[in-house]
């Protein structure tokens, strides 16, 4: 579901970000992509999500090739994937039910349903008794339940967390995890996850990417910590 | 459904940045002011100048041993194939005896001896032209001719004030332009502040997809809003103000020769135009700012 061949990224500055990368994830997947600072990853993701295009090579998710979308068909592209950031992007003054309301009447869901279905995933990131909330008054953990129930409520067949555990303590990050785990099973999310965490990719063993200096330099079926790597200081 | 989604979301934009809504709708309705004003001049103008323009023609004497059928039709062919020429008509001795008389009213009555085979005025040729501003060049022309004897028209004075109305068309004109291009100018920066402060929501909506029209259309919305607002001040000031006007001077302008336009259905015409204008300005003005912003990033 999704494809990457020979990729390639220079910035307009001249920093190359990424070099032929060639990655393939099936539907249903969960997948971590870990790597030192400045390695690329945030890069990579923004290749996923149309934000950036490739200087070289196919990208191409759920049959699209992103790469040579034009600008006005990027928003309908969108609709196909959720993302989620380590800063949340929630907005201030708004509810956690309006927040992730807002997603949905941004693509034009009939009201209805789309009050349906904001009930339904803050049922499953379990913030049911939260919904009245605004994240003032929130927890680091619950921002990011928010943030997740938000990108998963149009039912993205790709779901992107670049870092969705990096600002919580180690016992949210684990609630988090599960259920990313949930959402992976229950609604069938593909997951292409970002992290530092290496506790978490030992505990959650699943398959991981390690970038390092725009390389892929590992893709480790089995997941878990990586030996012999000299730069672990991730 | 959505378009009330949209509308309560610019009226929120609107107040959010009162003062600056304020300020460019004040600048909108100076420059509308100024537009409404010069619609009124232009078409009372137009209309002055048309009929100043009737009442212009050449006035062409010819020679009494010219005034005959074979000369005549000579005379005739060589004027009307000047360019610029619109019409050309013959007035016989007679003729302008009768025009002679009229112009005296009851007095003229003693000019009545002149009439017949002594009668000491010219057969004349009276010339239309196209347009009241080649006039001059024209009677030169005709003068060259042979068998004319003089050639007159309606006086410098007259011209001159053709030439001015002419003129301050012009300056209205681009002057119009200007300002409409300064009112959009500054809607488009009052929506620049209303975007700046909605980065994140926006953000937020091109990730999950929201398509452009629909993140633009309560931005475009405010900025038409702004420019009604804007409208509204010109709008009372032009109709009510003409309306007054014309009362008040009793439908003429200076001299009975200057008719103003009946207010009904001018000032209509003007409030449509203005909020027109105010409208496409809006329009203009927030669509510029809005699209530029939607294809700075993808
Ligand atoms: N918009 C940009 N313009 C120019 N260079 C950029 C841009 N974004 C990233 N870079 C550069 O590209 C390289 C990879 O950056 P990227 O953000 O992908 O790294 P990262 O792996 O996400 O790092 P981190 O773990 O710190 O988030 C870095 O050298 C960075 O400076
Ligand atoms: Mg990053």
């Amino acid at each position: 579901m999704l494809l990457m061949r020979n990729v390639s990224k220079t910035y307009k500055n001249g920093v190359n970000a990424l070099y032929n990368i060639n990655l393939t994830i099936e539907q249903g997947e969960f997948v971590y992509i870990i790597g030192p600072t400045g390695s690329g990853k945030s890069t990579l993701i923004k290749l996923l999500d149309g934000e950036e295009i490739p200087t070289n090579g196919l990208v191409e998710v759920v049959g699209i090739n992103i790469g040579k979308l034009r600008h006005s068909k990027v928003p309908m592209y969108r609709r196909n994937i959720g993302v989620v950031f380590q800063d949340y992007k929630l907005l201030e003054r708004k509810t956690v039910f309006e927040n992730v309301y807002f997603a949905l009447e941004a693509i034009g869901t009939p009201k209805a349903k789309a009050r349906q279905r904001v009930r339904e995933v803050l049922h499953l990131v379990g913030l049911s008794d939260k919904m009245k909330s605004y994240p003032a008054e929130l927890s680091g953990g619950q921002l990011q339940r928010t943030a997740i129930a938000r990108a998963i409520a149009n039912q993205p067949k790709l779901l992107i967390c670049d870092e969705p555990t990096g600002n919580l303590d180690p016992d949210m990050s684990t609630g988090i995890m599960l259920l990313l785990e949930k959402i992976n099973r229950e609604e069938g999310a593909t997951i292409v996850m970002v992290t530092h965490d290496i506790t978490l990719v030992n505990q959650f063993k699943k398959r991981t990417v390690l970038l390092h200096d725009g390389h892929i330099v590992a893709d480790l079926a089995e997941g878990g910590y990586i030996k012999n790597e000299p730069d672990t200081s991730l | 459904m959505n378009l009330i989604r949209h509308f309560r979301e610019a009226f929120m934009g609107l107040i959010r940045h009162g003062a600056m809504t304020v300020s460019s709708a004040s600048a909108v309705a100076y420059a509308l002011l100024f537009v409404g004003i010069f619609i009124i001049m232009s078409i009372n103008i137009e209309q002055i100048t048309f009929s100043v323009e009737e009442s212009v023609q050449i006035h062409v004497k010819i020679y009494d041993n010219f005034n005959s059928e074979e000369p005549l039709g000579l005379i005739y062919t060589q004027i009307s194939e000047i360019e610029g020429v619109l019409d050309v008509e013959y007035s016989s001795k007679d003729d302008e005896l009768d025009k002679l008389i009229a112009t005296y009213g009851e007095d003229g009555k003693i000019f009545e001896s002149y009439r017949g085979v002594g009668n000491p005025l010219r057969a004349a040729y009276l010339v239309k032209t196209k347009e009241g501003s080649n006039i001059a060049a024209i009677s030169q022309r005709i003068s060259y001719i042979i068998g004319i004897e003089k050639v007159s028209y309606g006086g410098t004075g007259t011209i001159q004030l053709m030439k001015m109305l002419d003129y301050i068309r012009t300056v209205g004109y681009i002057l119009v332009i200007g300002l409409s291009i300064v009112a959009v100018f500054l809607i488009s920066n009052t929506i620049k502040l209303s975007i700046s402060s909605r980065i994140k929501e926006i953000a937020i909506m091109r990730t999950v997809g929201a398509k452009n029209g629909f993140i633009r259309m309560p931005f475009v919305i405010e900025g038409i809003l702004i420019g009604l607002m804007g409208s509204i001040l010109p709008i009372l000031v032009a109709t009510v103000g003409y309306i007054y006007l014309y009362e008040a001077l009793g439908g003429v302008f200076l001299a009975q020769m200057f008719v103003l336009q009946s207010p009904y259905p001018l000032v209509y015409y003007t409030a449509g135009i203005l909020a027109g204008i105010a409208v496409v300005v809006g329009l203009i003005g927030s669509f510029v700012s809005v699209t530029r912003y939607l294809r700075w990033q993808r």
